[in-house]
């Protein structure tokens, strides 16, 4: 067990920067997911945590040891990648005992430790295969396997499910959490998926162009987005985001949607953007869709015309047409309006997450 | 923000350099044994040609009289110089063009699903398989003015009343060498072209005949760009072939009748080895090797001007992220009109077409089975003819009585009691055992050399240094090997090493390391990076990963490699002609164009029991691993 410190590690390949600057400390046992789109360096510094590639500048650091310029096998990490990359002229127990072998422990030892995690993944009747006779979802538990058979001092995960369908995906990340929490391996995810990354994590890291947008528990980060692309990237169907048309007046934020007047409470916002606001600014209003229920009675409302009905079975979403700006809003499944019906929406005002246009940061 | 971040970035360049250096140390140490030997064995020869070029040279007296560029001031408006030129480059347009044509007609039968399929996928490969010289000497002899197969059939059949004298005719002879090249050709472009027919994705044809597009628009607009790559790959390949094809022309004509057949290659060795006029030789063979590179350019600047692009990487798909950011506007409604369905008929039902299309394809596989297969087999024929049999006067197609007294000739070098014996044939057997030596040498010594180089060249492709030294090593593929000889003979002889089988193992390192790294760097190409990335996680240092987990599962490339430098050093003439005076180190090749010299009667029979003996190993190997021909071509050359 090992926790993990980053040092100001950036990553330049030529002129572009992958990872920049990226300060990250994954203490002893903690699941961290690195969270952000494809290409923004949650990859790469992920490979630079395992030793596959070399910083350009800053450190990697195991508990107090300093591995940047270290060699991958001298590390004593293990990793899952997104292919699997499982040894092809290999059978699966032969996949598992690999790494061990390497280490040259003794066969009495090997043979132990592979039973233990062929146990643990279920992997038991599958140990003479080679990986072409594998499906998808075995081969991604056989990759699993091959990584915690070792019980390395950290896990890395490189977007280990997203080759799985979608049922087989949710319950493989139930397994991966629960065998991360009960061998309580430090772990770094890397993945594309915010779902996944709220119900793997212990905390997440938010990556965009390489740099670290915010870093907090799932609930912290879904909640309390520091900037506008925190808020558009967690959360599922996106949040909300309309400009809203603000001064502060008579001690709240007097505000319209468009045309549409909504009177929010300076608490809104925080004490020291009050001044940004002033006079009168164009802001950026964000509000889940699951904040904002058809009919519902709250203190703040808006009315607009549906467009679009989609059932996803526990709750409906419409679209709702705002008279210029849409939305999207949750309705329940049993009263949903049809497209052309004039809806209200109701949301509460702590629900409401205001943003700065220009540098899109939090208010 | 960004701004100072990068600039404190730029003041660590210092850990940056070294750490870069660092990551290079492996690839340079897995590249250059290769390259070393590359130099050795190509850099130093062209550079001693070129000197040669300059100079003339008394071979009696030793004696080198520099003369500046004299020698191709001589040869360049020299009217014997011209006409070879335009014969070279007509012969060079005409096979290209046959073998391409011939090559992507095989290849999209053996594309179609038939019974039979993966047999004659095999079977194709016959023709290519087999050395040149023994082709030239099995066509040599079906063309035969006086006891000729094909005058044989003609007379049969009664169309003509006496013998024609097909070689004896510059014009025709010309074409009938070409027409053998494309059929010794044709093979490996239809290899390459099939490979290159299955990487495509089945649903890219799918979404065009949705799209309304008959099998005539499919081929041009999807299946012609797709192969792009490959043609380039082809295109070059066979042109240099083309360029330098010379075994055909030694055993067929010997550049006549007259100098009808007298192309580039001919020449060169002709001023060198026949009028031993080295300077003008390696004046002719240098001219030679720069058209070579000028036309490799042009290929590639005409066939690649894609090759150049990069996937979007940071900036792009920086941009793709900011897009997700999107603030909810105005709402615009879609709409798009219904555009009119073009109404196409046939004039056949679908039913009859399909039935048509079947007979077709049948009628098609069966005549690639008879021109690929046929020939070989009627080697095999007259190899088990008694000698009086072949030459009939006059002559006939059907044998008298089948015999294996003709390989008895060959390979029990006492002799056979009874029968009339000839010097050649009782080198026969050692010559074999040179081949076999040797061939095995170069394809060890070239896949230790070409997959370690391959893997560096693969896996290392965004350092300058190492882009850099392959593109060397590609345009030396370029390179007509007779140009290579020359140096390679002097050396050797001044080695002491003239007439050994270890000069003909370094001599063929410079014809197939280049070719070798190549396809093992196509095929690590296809392999996930992941794969030894997991390696190292797992505790293998880098090395080891290559070790335990690369070089394994390489094994369908390194076979394919393997295959190319077996055929190639085992069927090579030119080099073994030259550097080799006596049986001792001689291969099977030279022995058999050695019945040509001085041909008697009842040489005939051990001549194509011998030639028999010289084609079976690399078509039995050809035929046997033919799948892993087309898997290890397949990853290769598509990056191309």
């Amino acid at each position: 067990m090992a926790s993990v410190t980053l040092q100001t590690l950036s990553k330049l390949y030529g002129d572009v920067t992958a990872v920049d600057a990226l300060d990250l400390r994954i203490t002893d046992g903690e699941f961290l997911t690195l969270l952000g789109p494809s290409g923004c360096g949650k990859s790469t510094a992920l490979a630079c945590v395992a030793g596959l590639e070399r910083p350009t500048q800053g450190a990697v650091v195991f508990d107090d040891r300093d591995v940047t310029d270290l060699e991958p096998h001298q590390r004593n990490v293990a990793m899952v990648f997104q292919d699997y990359a499982l040894y092809p002229h290999m059978t699966v127990q032969q996949n598992m005992s690999f790494g061990l072998k390497q280490q040259r422990l003794d066969g009495a030892t090997i043979d132990r430790q592979v039973a233990g995690a062929a146990d643990l993944l279920g992997l038991g009747p599958l140990l003479q295969r080679r990986p072409a006779e594998l499906s998808g979802g075995q081969r991604q538990r056989v990759a699993v396997g091959r990584a915690v058979v070792r019980n390395p001092a950290v896990f890395l995960m490189d977007e280990p499910l997203s080759n799985l369908d979608a049922a087989l995906r949710i319950r493989t990340r139930t397994e991966i959490k629960r065998l991360q929490r009960e061998l309580g391996i430090t772990s770094i995810f890397v993945t594309h998926d915010q779902e996944e990354a709220m119900v793997l994590s212990d905390r997440i890291a938010v990556i965009r162009s390489g740099q670290l947008q915010q870093i907090g528990p799932p609930m912290e980060v879904y909640r309390e987005p520091r900037n506008l692309f925190v808020a558009s990237f967690i959360g599922s169907p996106a949040m909300n985001i309309v400009e809203l048309e603000a001064s502060v007046a008579d001690g709240a934020i007097a505000g319209t949607v468009a045309g549409q007047k909504l009177a929010l409470p300076l608490a809104a916002v925080a004490r020291q953007s009050l001044p940004r606001i002033g006079e009168r600014k164009t802001l950026l209003l964000g509000i889940r869709p699951t904040d904002l229920v058809v009919g519902a009675a709250r203190d703040l409302q808006l009315s607009g015309s549906v467009f679009l009905v989609e059932p996803v079975g526990p709750v409906t979403y419409v679209d709702v047409d705002l008279g210029g700006p849409t939305m999207k809003a949750t309705c329940d499944p049993d009263q949903a309006p049809a497209a052309g019906d004039r809806v209200s929406l109701g949301f509460s005002a702590g629900r409401v997450r205001l943003f700065d246009p220009t540098g899109e940061v939090r208010l | 923000m960004a701004v100072t971040r990068s600039a404190s970035a730029v003041a660590d360049v210092g850990i940056r350099r070294r750490r870069d250096r660092e990551s290079l140390r492996l690839p340079l140490l897995l590249t250059l044994p290769a390259l070393i030997v590359v130099l050795l064995v190509i850099g130093l020869p062209f550079v001693y040609s070129a000197g040669l070029s300059l100079h003339r040279i008394n071979m009696l007296t030793q004696r080198w009289v520099f003369v500046g560029l004299q020698n191709y001031l001589e040869v360049l408006p020299d009217s014997d110089f011209i006409a070879a030129f335009q014969r070279t480059l007509y012969f060079a347009v005409i096979t290209v063009l046959g073998g391409l044509v011939l090559g992507m007609a095989m290849a999209l039968v053996l594309n179609m699903r038939f019974p039979g399929r993966d047999p004659l996928r095999s079977i194709v490969l016959v023709p290519w398989a087999m050395s040149p010289v023994a082709v030239g000497i099995l066509w040599g002899w079906m063309f035969n003015g006086d006891y000729g197969p094909l005058n044989a059939v003609l007379l049969d059949l009664g169309i003509v009343d006496k013998p024609i004298h097909w070689l004896g005719n510059g014009t025709v002879a010309f074409h009938l060498i070409a027409l053998v090249q494309v059929w010794n050709q044709a093979p490996l472009t239809s290899l390459l072209i099939l490979a290159g027919l299955q990487s495509i994705p089945e649903n890219l044809h799918r979404a065009a005949r949705i799209d309304g597009a008959g099998p005539v628009q499919r081929f041009v607009r999807i299946t012609l760009p797709w192969l792009r790559p490959m043609l380039l790959l082809v295109l070059i390949l066979t042109t240099i072939n083309s360029i330098m094809a010379f075994d055909l022309f030694w055993v067929m004509t010997k550049g006549g009748p007259g100098s009808a057949t007298t192309v580039f290659s001919w020449m060169g060795y002709a001023y060198a080895f026949q009028f031993f006029k080295f300077g003008q030789g390696a004046a002719i063979l240098y001219i030679l090797s720069i058209a070579c590179l000028i036309l490799a350019w042009v290929y590639l600047k005409l066939l690649s001007p894609s090759a150049r692009r990069r996937p979007a990487r940071g900036a792009a798909a920086e941009a793709a992220g900011a897009a997700a950011l999107h603030i909810q506007g105005a709402r615009a409604i879609m709409s798009l009109p219904r555009t009119a369905l073009a109404q196409r008929r046939g004039l056949l039902s679908g039913k009859a077409r399909r039935a048509l299309g079947r007979v077709g394809l049948g009628i098609a596989a069966l005549l690639i089975f008879l021109w690929s297969f046929g020939p070989f087999l009627w080697l095999v024929i007259m190899s088990v003819s008694p000698s009086a049999d072949l030459i009939r006067s006059p002559p006939s197609l059907i044998p008298h009585s089948l015999t294996f007294e003709n390989y008895a000739f060959v390979l029990s070098p006492t002799g056979v009691a009874g029968g009339q014996m000839t010097v050649q044939a009782t080198r026969v057997p050692l010559s074999i055992l040179n081949s076999l030596i040797i061939a095995v040498a170069v394809t060890a010594i070239n896949l230790v050399l070409g997959s370690l180089a391959g893997y560096a060249y693969s896996r290392y492709a965004r350092s300058r240094l190492l882009a850099g030294t392959l593109w060397v090593l590609m345009m030396t593929r370029m390179l007509p090997s007779l140009a290579l000889i020359l140096p390679f003979f002097i050396v050797f002889k001044t080695l002491g090493l003239l007439d050994t089988r270890t000069a003909l193992i370094i001599a063929y390192c410079s014809l197939i390391l280049p070719l070798c790294i190549w396809i093992m760097k196509g095929y690590f190409d296809g392999l996930p990076p992941n794969l030894e990335k997991a390696a190292l996680v797992d505790g293998c240092t880098r090395f080891q990963a290559i070790r335990k987990i690369v070089m394994p599962v390489a094994r369908p490339g390194i076979v394919a490699a393997g295959i190319f430098c077996f055929l190639v050093s085992w069927n090579e003439f030119i080099f073994a002609l030259i550097l080799t005076g006596t049986p001792q180190a001689q291969t099977i090749p030279v022995i058999i164009a050695g019945f040509l010299v001085q041909l008697r009667f009842y040489d005939y029979g051990p001549m194509f029991a011998a030639s028999v003996l010289a084609v079976l190993p690399p078509v039995i190997i050809t035929l046997a691993f033919q799948r892993y021909l087309v898997r290890g071509m397949l990853s290769g050359s598509l990056k191309g």
